[in-house]
């Protein structure tokens, strides 16, 4: 049976066509996300690692090296299995850094171009023969189906329309970022007509061949050595080595970290691929022995690698043949379609923009359409240099299978790289790329110049390089070996840079990259200014809004401490625009920081709190512990009854806690990182008032905020790294207004319960000018025309009248509230305010047998506020009075003692009990009977004392007591 | 029972006594390893796993398996085995949200 082409041809268009309209009705949604982006989908897609080699390749492999063939789907099956160590941890930074391809990877791990382009370069020179492996196992399709020779035109057709195919398929979006919903489902229904296909035939072969599985056992024991052929290679052959090369192909294939990583929208989907995916190859390699078995048996005459179809156009029927051709097609479009995806991405972020950075990006063109063309033809130059590599080995058929382990071989050469960057911190750049050039240099003259000097395309006549050729499998070996020691050996000799160290930190989830500095950029207009310089203007507009989308930002929240974060989040989309690398250089060039600032600390820390935010359930270990210590430290902070307020070197608030915001009715985030001529007055004043200052601490500053009182202790310190460099002040401020309010109406009560003790005095000492001012009205109405007497009489009036008003002023002054804030302290004559506080205790009715001797020199003066001075002197004198006896004697002196005023009350009574003493100052303690006293006079004395900043002090005497009590002198300025 | 049918057992046997073999000294005992938590249990666990894997597939235990009359789908079996495990492995750390 055979085929024409054109129908050969017009089958794969179809075919090529229902791919792209799958693709497409993905991209509209027409096929729902939640089957599109279904882990099922997801898995199937990852069966692009099944290739030409898998369906047709296998079963000559099979017949060669038997059950070795599993191996290579073993290895990958042990790397599934494994995800959640390997798989997992690469998919995640791959994710947080927006890295595109494996050598983005690298290149961001060892923080060098180098690697990335050398990376490039081998996964380009590893991946030619293997798409050389799919034209040619689609040419020999094609050649057979059609029964023709001529197999040039075919591969060339094939090469054209997958060109055009990846183009449209993958390189349709702006940037390599952006994940190709359409591409995974397309090449997820790739996978699934490929394992329909190879069951299909597998079936087919038990069923159409043999006949059912009782036939096809009994085709086994008639021939013991078909089924004995397949294990012997097992323990004989290069097994291990297979697995090995295929675990590490499983992901590190450009097409396998294409799908695996950069399409991933779930990560979740990859746990169920790490038993899912495994299964599909386990499902899709099911039918190789039969198949094999069956070629065997009907001695197809050519080479098993086509027994797959060469058995099924055995059959009468048309379908299985064209639905094998179809399965092939897939496997060989798929994987070139994502391979040059994946490989263009590579070129252009590792050669093609380095290379041509940065003039190409200056000239004010659009980057976005020259990386979407830059791309597309790379593209088109990759798929012509694979279709180059098949016209030049096709000279010697190397087998699909040699074709493709010569790739894996070379592929695996990463895998040091990769231990490296999982699981060896120190492994540095250099170990990286001495590693990989000592195993690259041993891959090529082992494998690859050998295969080109079979090829007749080179020859070195100093050098037999056919005495160099060793196994597909010894060549790993010994590549890898050497790779290994050469990697390990440089890591200790040229240890890491710094940058190096802070990438791998970030790698092992021990940190953050946190920008060192300040950003130079004073707002967001000047970062897109500064951007406009290399991308343009509209790129650089889009780029920031993307920036901030991705931020949950928007114009108008940005602020100074948002800056770095920003910086971030356009280095991170940068990179998966045009590689790490790139991306980092652009920042760096545009988006400077300065460096010589240490202490953007606002920055600093607004930066790692959104990091942290993100990737705390990342950390591990000491570092979970300590995030655990850091939050709690954190919460302490928020929940301290004290307004705390950390404002950096350069006046931006650093930290603003929960009683601070409760305090000023600020939110937390509107004003952490903004600077502090942002805060609503007065606070701002207050603050930067306080922080100018040189006192550390400012007692009892009474401000009116919204029409409320406040009375504010605010206490100071200096923050810094290090002993020589200030990064910031740290601010606490106690709230006593309350206090102050409570302690205020304590003062009204006890005035006023003086007032009442006062009261029969009062009234005896009103009550004599009034019977006066009685005595003399009547004299005058007895003797109206005596002018004299008028006179008199009427100016005695006015001197009791004013003796009665003296008294109800003193009182109405004594009990009125005055409120804290109604004026400043003011400069007080201590004489004056004792004779006061004498006249009110006068009024006493003990006290008309006493004597208040008041020896206060008239020139001191002190700081205070008079009325709450009255008071103490009152308290102390009334207490005085109170344990005199009859006749007796209280002494008021003063003395200077530096800048304080010591004054000394002194009695002569009974004196106080000396258990009393350690008590007299407690609130509610008196000696008092019950009624008489409410405790609370001295210890509003003592209060009121220290509100002054002064002290008070009481002693015994060898008869009665001494008060004494100091405040704060004041000096009167003299003209 | 047929010959490849008990060396399937004898295998079973093997990894399940192999298996717990490691459990007891990586976990348990914690004779190679300090004290698992939380966040280290799901590599632990995985590690297990990959382990128990890779003695099925490398010799000497491989040679329990490819005899020449061995039955031809014996492979898959192995395979078969090792795909469940990768399945409980998920299944585990889902559930137990590691």
């Amino acid at each position: 049976m055979h085929f024409e082409l054109w129908q050969l041809f017009l089958v794969s268009i179809l075919y090529l066509g229902l791919l792209f309209l799958i693709a497409t009705a993905t991209d509209r949604h027409w096929i729902p996300p939640s089957i599109a982006q279904h882990p099922l989908v997801y898995t199937l897609s990852l069966g692009v690692y099944a290739t030409s080699w898998s369906f047709y390749g296998s079963v000559g492999f099979a017949q060669k090296q038997g059950f070795s063939f599993l191996a290579i789907y073993l290895g990958a099956t042990i790397a599934f299995v494994a995800s959640p160590i390997l798989l997992r941890p690469i998919l995640k930074l791959t994710e947080s850094y927006r890295l595109a391809s494996l050598a983005d990877l690298f290149a961001f791990r060892y923080h060098s171009q180098t690697a990335g382009v050398l990376v490039t370069i081998f996964m380009l020179a590893g991946t030619l023969p293997y798409m050389s492996l799919q034209i040619q196992a689609i040419t020999n399709t094609l050649q057979i189906m059609t029964q023709s020779a001529q197999n040039g035109h075919m591969a060339l057709g094939f090469c054209v329309t997958i060109g055009l195919f990846s183009i449209l398929f993958g390189a349709r979006h702006i940037s390599p970022r952006e994940k190709h919903h359409g591409l995974v489902v397309a090449i997820a229904f790739e996978s699934l007509v490929k394992l329909v296909t190879l069951l299909t035939v597998g079936l087919f072969a038990i069923f159409g061949i043999f006949g059912g599985f009782f036939e096809l056992n009994q085709y086994l024991e008639l021939n013991p050595e078909a089924s004995a052929a397949l294990f012997k290679p097992v323990r004989e052959g290069p097994w291990a080595t297979l697995m090995m090369l295929s675990f590490a192909s499983a992901f590190l294939l450009p097409r396998q970290f294409h799908m695996i990583f950069v399409e991933n929208t779930n990560p979740k989907a990859l746990n169920t691929a790490s038993w899912a995916f495994p299964l599909f190859l386990l499902l899709l390699n099911i039918s190789i022995p039969p198949i094999l078995w069956a070629g065997e048996s009907l001695n197809l005459g050519i080479p098993a690698d086509l027994y797959v179809l060469g058995i099924t156009l055995d059959s009468s029927s048309k379908v299985l043949p064209m639905l094998t051709f179809l399965g092939g097609l897939s496997a060989a479009s798929a994987m070139i379609i994502v391979t040059t995806l994946a490989l263009a991405s590579m070129c252009m972020n590792h050669i093609v923009l380095p290379a041509s950075f940065p003039l190409r990006l200056s000239i004010g063109i659009n980057m976005y359409q020259w990386l979407l063309w830059g791309r597309r033809l790379v593209i088109v130059l990759i798929i012509a240099a694979g279709y180059s590599f098949y016209l030049v080995q096709q000279q010697y058929n190397q087998g699909l299978v040699g074709l493709g382990l010569i790739s894996f071989v070379a592929v695996a050469q990463c895998l040091p790289g990769i231990v490296g960057l999982l699981y060896w911190q120190r492994a540095s750049k250099a170990g990286f790329i001495a590693g990989l050039l000592t195993g690259g240099f041993i891959w090529a003259i082992t494998l690859l110049l050998p295969l080109f000097e079979r090829a007749g395309i080179i020859a070195f006549p100093f050098l037999n390089i056919p005495n160099l050729a060793i196994s597909t499998t010894d060549s790993a070996l010994w590549s890898l070996a050497f790779n290994g020691l050469a990697f390990v050996l440089f890591s200790f000799m040229l240890p890491q840079s710094k940058e190096e160290r802070e990438v791998s930190n970030a790698c092992f989830r021990k940190g953050f990259l946190v920008p060192q500095g300040k950003v130079r950029a004073t707002s967001i207009n000047e970062f897109e200014h500064q951007l406009a310089k290399i991308i343009g203007t509209d790129i650089a507009r889009s780029e920031i809004k993307r920036a901030l989308s991705d931020l949950g930002l928007d114009h108008k929240t940005v602020n100074m401490a948002s800056l770095p974060l920003l910086r971030e989040q356009i280095n991170r989309n940068l990179s998966g625009l045009v590689g790490p690398v790139l991306s980092r250089m652009i920042v760096n060039q545009h988006l400077q920081i300065d460096r010589a600032t240490k202490s953007a600390l606002a920055d600093t820390i607004q930066f790692v709190e959104s990091k942290n935010e993100k990737t705390r359930s990342k950390l591990e270990g000491v570092s979970s512990e300590l995030d655990t210590l850091r939050k709690f430290h954190f919460q302490v902070l928020q929940d301290l009854p004290l307004g705390v307020v950390s404002v950096s070197e350069n006046n931006h608030i650093l930290s603003w806690n929960n009683a601070m915001a409760r305090l000023t009715g600020i939110d937390q985030k509107s004003i952490v990182g903004q600077p502090i001529d942002n805060i609503e007055q007065p606070w701002q004043k207050i603050l930067t008032s306080f922080i100018s200052n040189k006192n550390f601490q400012i007692r009892e500053l009474k401000a009116i905020i919204n029409s409320d009182s406040y009375v504010l202790n605010l206490f100071k310190a200096v923050v810094s790294h290090d002993q020589k460099q200030r990064s910031g002040i740290v601010i606490l401020i106690e709230d006593h207004s309350q206090r102050y309010s409570l302690e205020e109406k304590l003062a009204h009560s006890e005035r006023l319960a003086s007032i009442g003790q006062l009261a029969t005095g009062v009234a005896h000492e009103i009550g004599n000018p009034v019977t006066g001012i009685a005595c003399l009205a009547q004299d005058l109405q007895s003797e109206p025309n005596n002018s004299i007497i008028l006179q008199q009489g009427l100016d005695q009036i006015l001197k009791q009248t004013n003796r009665i008003d003296n008294i109800v002023r003193s009182l109405v002054n004594f009990s009125h509230t005055d409120r804290y804030h109604d004026h400043s302290a003011d400069s007080l004559s201590l004489r004056d305010t004792i004779d006061q506080a004498i006249q009110l205790i006068s009024l006493n009715h003990l006290s008309q047998s006493l004597t208040y001797d008041n020896q206060c020199d008239g020139t001191i003066y002190i700081l205070g506020y008079s009325q709450k001075l009255i008071q103490v002197f009152v308290n102390l004198l009334s207490n005085a009075t109170d344990a005199s006896s009859q006749s007796g004697k209280i002494e008021i002196q003063a003395f200077l003692n530096g800048q304080t005023v010591n004054t000394i009350v002194r009695d002569y009574g009974k004196g106080i009990r000396k258990d009393h003493l350690a008590k007299i100052f407690d609130p509610f303690f008196t000696t008092k009977p019950i009624g008489e006293g409410t405790g609370l006079g001295l210890s509003l004395t003592y209060n009121i004392i220290q509100e002054h900043g002064g002290s008070i002090s009481v002693s015994n005497k060898e008869e009665g007591c001494q008060f004494e009590v100091s405040l704060p002198r004041f000096k009167p300025i003299r003209n | 029972m047929t010959c490849d049918g008990r060396r399937v057992l004898i295998l079973i046997d093997v990894i399940v006594t192999i298996g717990n073999t490691l459990s007891v000294d990586l976990i348990s005992v914690n004779i190679l390893v300090p004290r698992s938590t939380p966040e280290t249990r799901p590599n632990e666990i995985t590690i297990i796993v990959v382990l128990i894997a890779l003695l099925l597939l490398l010799p000497p235990i491989v040679v329990l398996w490819s005899f020449n009359d061995s039955y031809w789908l014996v492979p898959y079996l192995i395979w078969s085995i090792i795909i469940l495990l990768s399945y409980w492995l998920q299944r585990h750390l889902k559930k137990h949200a590691l």
